[in-house]
């Protein structure tokens, strides 16, 4: 999944942004909600938001990205666990609140929630075609026989899944995909969609001509 | 947590569970107190009540006094001016009265309030009235007012020139009953208008008094915390100051909890996000360091997760005057789910109550803490439930505390609502049971640690 963390506390913010990679998230971390801000119109898979940020309300920033329509997941961060703070957060826009201090195993888990809900699936486990996907152990199957799929090739499927049954265009899977990691080069994607039509089965991956990919709802 | 396999079969158990039943009486807060404390009503109500008797019975005094003078002033004119008319009467045709046999003159059959006599210079009834007797009334000088042998009113004037008296006398017992009937009348008619005016009275101050019980009302219903209240100007110039008084007390109240929720929420954040940074810190070092250093990382993360409990635990005791947000919990569930390693814990029965689960698993989590930190390995939870709140009996394995011990345990519970000297734990969870109405009470028993946590029914 790629993720935007928005935590003002740098050991905090370094050590989930590392945690995420770790388990093969693409995380872009930002310590000021101004440097935030203008990433609202990227691409993300979750928004992790703290709710006290130094310049500025991470709850008011979530608000005024619902109200421009803005519909990605969000999971507050914050130190404040009364019920009425809990219940405001949430009735602000929020998907998910996580009271710190919290184990980041916890947050893997609740993303891997955000992850399903948004695939239209129940558990984690997850039949696509010919293939059967485990999203919380990263295992995956193609009629019956278990192969092995790399974390960037885990990032694109995810990507699609999360968006199942809409077109997904090339230049949004890539910035899911690799983020601000660079280093890109113009036919990576194209790779990686191949490998995994390889893996697990050609009808997996839709290409909609001149628009990008789709993975059928 | 997982449930033992088998539980501490003990005497123990027994006493604990003796030692509950009082627990649960003695934990659960005193109400009506209200009951045995003078009332103001009453108090006026008896007052009154007594004035206005004493008012009754000295008007009555006073007035049957007068009355009784009264009536026996007019019952002697009127004694007097009858005389002077049967004077008259006899006077004017004297040569023919029966005077020589000393009879009666002739009458229907009639009631004589009054009879009258005829008296020679030698004392002998020489004429008398129907009922009168043959018996002089008087003996001695006959004239003006006297009492005469019969206790009878008597008076007596000069009649003719041969030395003559006429006497008329009124019965003592018709006078005494003429008396006694006007002064009872009159005595009942104060007497009514005393309980009369005490009842008005009784009305007035129970008018007077709807001010305060409004006042009371107000006090109880006043929430300083919440902006839109307010205690309504006071109805009488008594209760001014009271209210003013109130209201100030609430603000400052209100400014003080607002500051301490302030502090509360700026130590939160401050406590609890490098708490997060310390577990993701480690997390990541976990699964980025040798096979060599786990161990230890994993001693550390256990460390880091005791801290965030005690860092919870704290943070819920400074805001324990938060009122709690009561629903319906399963305690059996709630207090499975509250890992404790090395602490085995049985729970008995199954019980639901209306409680605050943050609070009541942040009470229950630190005496379990307790129970391993204090070397106990197992420990059973029960449940007692009656019309007024619940109570969770829990006893441990542990080495327990002396008698002497536990006394200064639940003095510094009960005087002080938890002193430094008696742990975070106990503290925390007796904080808790108060939010909840109830108590925290140690349980004397032979083996291990017990305790009641008593909770209201709220």
């Amino acid at each position: 999944m790629r993720l935007l963390l928005l935590e003002d506390d740098r050991i905090l913010g370094e050590g989930l942004r590392d945690f995420l990679r770790a388990d093969g998230h693409v995380v872009d971390w930002c310590l000021r909600l101004l440097e935030a801000v203008p990433l609202g119109a990227e691409p993300y898979d979750a928004l992790l938001v703290d709710w006290q940020l130094p310049d500025g309300s991470g709850l008011d920033w979530v608000r005024s990205l619902r109200a421009r329509g803005v519909a990605t997941p969000v999971l507050m961060l914050t130190a404040r666990d009364l019920l009425s703070d809990r219940v405001r957060g949430l009735d602000s826009g929020a998907d998910d609140y996580l009271v710190k201090p919290f184990e980041p195993e916890e947050l893997s888990a609740r993303l891997r929630v955000v992850g399903r809900r948004a695939a239209g699936s129940a558990s984690a486990l997850l039949r696509l075609g010919e293939a059967e996907l485990d999203l919380a152990a990263r295992t995956a199957r193609h009629q019956g026989v278990r192969t092995e799929l790399t974390a960037r090739e885990w990032r694109v499927l995810e990507a699609l899944l999360q968006r199942r049954g809409r077109v997904v265009a090339k230049s949004d899977l890539e910035a899911l995909v690799l983020g601000f990691e660079g280093e890109v080069s113009s036919n990576v994607l194209e790779v990686h969609v191949s490998n995994l039509r390889r893996k697990l089965g050609a009808g997996t991956i839709e290409t909609v001509r001149g628009l990008g990919y789709r993975i059928a709802a | 947590m997982s449930s033992a396999a088998t539980a501490p079969a003990s005497a123990a158990d027994g006493a604990a569970s003796a030692a509950a039943s009082a627990a649960v009486a003695a934990a659960t807060p005193a109400t009506g107190r209200g009951g045995a404390l003078p009332s103001i009503a009453g108090r006026l109500s008896r007052v009154l009540l007594r004035a206005a008797v004493a008012w009754g019975v000295a008007v009555s005094a006073v007035v049957g006094f007068a009355v009784h003078h009264e009536v026996d002033e007019l019952m002697d004119s009127a004694l007097q001016e009858s005389a002077e008319i049967l004077y008259g009467l006899l006077s004017y045709n004297a040569a023919q009265l029966p005077v020589d046999g000393g009879g009666a003159l002739p009458a229907p059959p009639h009631a004589e309030r009054l009879v009258w006599q005829l008296l020679d210079a030698q004392g002998q009834v020489r004429l008398r009235s129907h009922h009168a007797p043959d018996a002089a009334l008087l003996t001695g000088p006959p004239a003006g007012l006297r009492h005469g042998l019969r206790g009878d009113r008597v008076y007596g004037l000069p009649y003719g020139a041969q030395g003559w008296h006429l006497v008329v006398a009124q019965p003592a017992a018709d006078r005494r009953a003429a008396q006694w009937e006007a002064m009872l009348i009159t005595v009942l008619a104060a007497l009514g208008v005393g309980a009369l005016c005490a009842w008005w009275l009784g009305r007035g101050v129970a008018r007077e008094l709807v001010p305060l019980q409004a006042l009371s009302g107000e006090v109880g219903r006043y929430q300083p915390m919440e902006p839109g209240s307010a205690l309504p100007a006071a109805q009488r110039a008594e209760l001014a100051p009271l209210r003013d008084a109130v209201v100030a007390l609430g603000q400052r109240l209100a400014q003080r909890v607002a500051s301490e929720r302030a502090v509360a929420a700026h130590a939160a954040h401050a406590l609890r996000t490098p708490l997060a940074g310390l577990a993701a810190q480690l997390a990541v070092a976990q699964r980025e360091g040798d096979a060599a250093i786990q161990p230890r990382l994993e001693r550390a993360r256990q460390a880091a997760d005791r801290l965030r409990r005690v860092v919870a635990a704290l943070l819920t005791l400074f805001r324990a005057g938060v009122e709690p947000v009561r629903r319906p919990v399963a305690l059996e569930a709630l207090v499975a789910s509250l890992p404790v390693d090395g602490l085995q814990v049985q729970v008995e029965g199954r019980c639901e109550a209306a409680v605050d689960a943050d609070l009541l698993a942040a009470a229950l989590a630190n005496l379990l803490d307790n129970t391993v930190r204090h070397g106990g390995q197992t420990l059973t939870c029960r449940f007692a439930q009656d019309a007024a709140g619940t109570t969770l009996l829990l006893h441990d394995d542990g080495p327990g505390v002396s008698a002497q011990r536990l006394q200064q345990l639940q003095q510094a519970l009960d005087h002080t609502g938890g002193e430094p000297a008696i742990g975070m734990g106990l503290a925390l969870a007796d904080q808790v049971a108060r939010a909840h109405g109830g108590r925290l009470q140690l349980l004397p028993v032979a083996q291990g640690f017990a305790v009641a946590l008593r909770l209201g029914r709220g």
